[in-house]
């Protein structure tokens, strides 16, 4: 090894070139080690006594110390005379880095390249993100929060901030969100129209859209809240807010919320604000009961399907008539023909989702038809998997959940884990019916059937070898427009077996007909 | 061109003066001028005043296209002129500022460890972002994790002799225009005033240790010693007193992180060294 230095005089460059500078020699051909520092006694003495300098170089502060250390001299001599031509160049041009292009650093910069923007879409870790947003806040802006893993403190902050200062919060953990016709996080590509959609689920809003724009409407605008927004401690300030600005929106005919169910004395807040809007709202809060939900403008629904079906003919100023889900004829024969297929002891509706409220508007449905479904989002707590890496009985499980995300890209992007589970109901002789969620749109894997039919096939194989079939069933969340191509997915799908159903909801209602139908 | 000023650090500086232009970066220059004994800076700027400095607008941060160490720099009834240079800048509406630490105390209190705390996450975070693994930068980063000790049982003992040695030993340390020894040490001047309240011990020790700092700054470059000059008589960034401002006010935890972020965002690792400085100062 040999090493080689330089001074050069009265060099100034700012710390970020002078580490871009150390890093590119040390790309160099041959060298092991470099550094671009100034010639200070205390710089100097360390790089002596780490053998990087020879001994008897005189401090000088204002001036540039290029130290290398090469496989030999020659190479260390080479990456001195091009970084002192590197330097000089530099030296030369009138300035070599274009100043407009400095990309901002901060919301405040961001805002002074668009003054007219009026949103901040955060999504940073969580330790970062409140004080982000309320940065953001203070500059005027809304804020969309990605971000999750805020402290309950500052989530209550920001949203009583936000609502003091009538700015839109939609978060934390708002992965969802369509503005002005524009799908933000994950989201679907939809028509744009007169429905307006304020949602605390980002798959229930994903399904709901999605179902809008199949069935010919479409969507003036579609808000996220965060998970968390319909809490006591929270009351629904997001919400009311979203309803707030969709009442205001000319462009808004008809109003969709979709939630779990609020503790009461937030659905009261809620539906009181809801009346106050002057138009017509489509209430799903999954799993409530429908009779709490009275006004005169208010409608409530038990599904997400039927909660978009009411929204589109209303906009269309038809009636809603029934609102139940029913399985089209066609699914009711599909189911079935699919019970034929089972062999006994094959009993059991397994559900493995990526959208935690598929799941939970699944263990709902399921629990009605069925009875127990367990879950690591039980409905009950007696009803909670012992172990959340083995089924029991009928289960539903949100792989989304951070149990089994940690380390790990969300399943609505990355399939293994969805697979390796697939297959290892395959292996219980228990199964009868695998239900899955496929959710298309902006942020999702590009070619989910391409993942999922494989694990598909092998699963069918396992289970011939033992003398039995699986009926697989599924939704396919999306639409046309969407960049995985909604058509060939659905027929990739039907070509491996699967029975697909237009909506979760009937996914579900298709599952418990399969297990009902058999009389092994 | 004419550039408008948004605001001017020591308003006795720029009432007229002549310059030479000692050094020029993609969004500031640097003068020497006739009579001053630190650099004075004009610079592009979204929103922080650095002591003794001018800021002009962030959008404007093109006029240093075209300078170059040397061209001659007058200031004359409130206009700055460059030699061969068409623009000029407008200091007639210029804020005046001044960048000197408010008198603050900083107090052992639950509130203010909280803040405190806020501002190790912070640093803690950016640390993990920034740092590299290079064999020289961790020669630098044990001499100065050392110093950064020292510092911190200097603000305990008020010991001078020890001062003296930590400060030698940090001057000019480290990678960087702003060598991570000086910001260290620019750091711990800005944390360590708040904490002397009426305490004539602190008080004195303040005012040695920053005649020490000012005396030591001549073995650092001229950019560097500018800012420690300015430490050494109780000028800061805007930013930095924003965050001494946030944690002795006992902010809510999210702003102090905000202010935090602001700092610590500074330069490449002038930010990170500046915040670290501070704490050994609030240990």
């Amino acid at each position: 090894m040999a090493t080689a230095q330089r001074i050069i005089r009265n060099l100034y460059r700012d710390s970020v070139s002078l580490m871009q500078l150390s890093e590119k020699i040390q790309q160099m051909p041959e060298i092991s080690q470099a550094s671009a520092i100034m010639a200070s006694e205390n710089n100097i003495s360390l790089l002596v006594e780490s053998g990087l300098l020879k001994a008897g170089i005189v401090p000088s502060p204002n001036d540039l110390l290029i130290v290398v250390e090469g496989n030999n001299a020659d190479a260390a001599a080479a990456a001195l005379d091009a970084v002192e031509d590197l330097l000089m160049k530099r030296a030369d041009d009138t300035d070599s880095q274009d100043v407009q292009s400095l990309a901002p650093r901060s919301i405040q910069m961001s805002l002074e390249k668009m003054p007219d923007a009026n949103l901040a879409l955060i999504s940073t870790p969580g330790d970062y993100a409140a004080a982000e947003a309320l940065k953001a806040m203070h500059l005027g802006l809304h804020v969309m929060m990605f971000s999750d893993n805020i402290s309950h403190e500052d989530e209550i902050m920001l949203k009583h901030y936000s609502d003091k200062h009538a700015l839109l919060f939609m978060g934390p953990d708002c992965g969802t969100a369509i503005l002005n016709g524009i799908p933000l996080g994950f989201a679907n590509v939809v028509r744009r129209g007169n429905i307006g959609v304020v949602a605390a689920s980002g798959t229930g809003l994903q399904q709901v859209t999605s179902l809008i724009d199949r069935w010919g409407g479409g969507i003036s605008q579609a808000l996220g809240t965060g998970g968390h927004d319909l809490s006591a401690e929270i009351g629904g300030i997001t919400m009311k807010q979203g309803i707030k600005a969709l009442s205001n929106d000319p462009s808004t005919k008809i109003i969709v919320l979709i939630s779990k169910p609020p503790s009461a004395a937030v659905m009261q807040n809620v539906l009181l604000e809801a009346e106050k809007a002057g138009k017509p709202v489509v209430i799903n809060f999954i799993g409530a009961d429908m009779r709490s939900i009275t006004g005169e403008m208010l409608h409530g629904v038990p599904t997400l399907e039927a909660a978009a079906s009411a929204a589109v003919l209303l906009a269309r100023d038809e009636p809603i008539g029934s609102v139940e889900t029913d399985l089209p004829p066609q699914l009711v024969k599909d189911a079935e023909a699919a019970a034929e297929t089972l062999k006994p002891g094959q009993k059991y509706v397994r559900g493995l989702f990526s959208g935690g409220t598929f799941c939970f508007e699944t263990l709902h449905l399921l629990g009605q038809l069925l009875g127990p479904v367990y879950s690591n989002i039980p409905l009950r707590p007696e009803w909670r998997l012992a172990n959340v890496w083995q089924s029991q009985a009928h289960t539903a499980i949100d792989l989304g959940d951070d149990l089994f995300t940690k380390g790990r890209p969300h399943p609505m992007i990355d399939f293994r884990l969805r697979n390796e589970r697939l297959l290892q109901e395959a292996g219980d002789p228990e199964t009868a019916v695998i239900l899955l969620d496929i959710v298309l749109g902006y942020g999702s894997n590009m070619d989910p059937a391409g993942e999922i039919v494989p694990a598909m096939r092998e699963a069918q194989a396992i289970a011939r070898k033992n003398a039995r079939s699986l009926v697989f069933i599924a939704s396919v969340c999306g639409t046309e427009s969407d960049p995985q191509n909604l058509a060939l997915q659905e027929e990739a799908l039907k070509n491996a077996g699967v029975y697909l159903a237009e909506s979760n909801a009937q996914a579900a209602l298709m599952a418990a007909a399969v297990v009902k139908n058999f009389k092994g | 061109m004419r550039i408008q000023a948004v605001s001017t650090g020591i308003p006795e500086y720029t009432a007229a003066f002549e310059a030479v232009i000692h050094s020029v970066f993609s969004t500031s220059v640097n003068l020497e001028v006739k009579g001053l004994d630190t650099l004075m800076a004009i610079l592009a700027s979204e929103d922080i005043d650095q002591p003794g400095d001018i800021r002009v607008s962030y959008r404007d941060a093109r006029f240093t296209e075209g300078l170059y160490s040397g061209q001659k720099v007058t200031c004359e009834k409130d206009k700055i002129t460059i030699q061969g240079s068409n623009t000029w800048i407008d200091l007639r509406q210029a804020r005046r500022t001044d960048c000197q630490m408010p008198a603050l105390s900083f107090l052992s209190s639950q509130g203010s460890m909280v803040a405190l705390q806020a501002v190790r996450e912070s640093l803690v975070n950016e640390k993990e972002i920034q740092t590299s693994r290079s064999h020289t930068n961790q020669m630098f980063e044990k001499r100065l994790s050392a110093g950064v000790e020292s510092l911190s049982q200097v603000s305990k003992s008020l010991n001078l002799w020890h001062a003296r040695e930590v400060t030698h030993s940090l001057i000019g340390l480290g990678q960087g225009l702003t060598p991570s020894g000086d910001d260290i040490l620019l750091g711990f001047l800005a944390g360590f005033i708040p904490t002397c309240g009426t305490d004539p011990a602190r008080r004195a020790f303040l005012q040695s240790f920053s005649s020490m700092v000012a005396i030591s700054a001549r073995e650092t470059n001229a950019i560097s010693r500018t800012y420690l000059i300015h430490a050494s008589q109780g000028r800061f960034s805007s930013a930095l007193i924003h965050l001494v401002k946030a944690i002795c006010l006992e902010l809510d935890p999210a702003e102090v992180t905000a202010a935090a972020l602001r700092v610590l965002r500074t330069g490449h690792s002038s930010g990170v060294d500046i915040v670290t400085g501070l704490l050994a100062a609030l240990k």
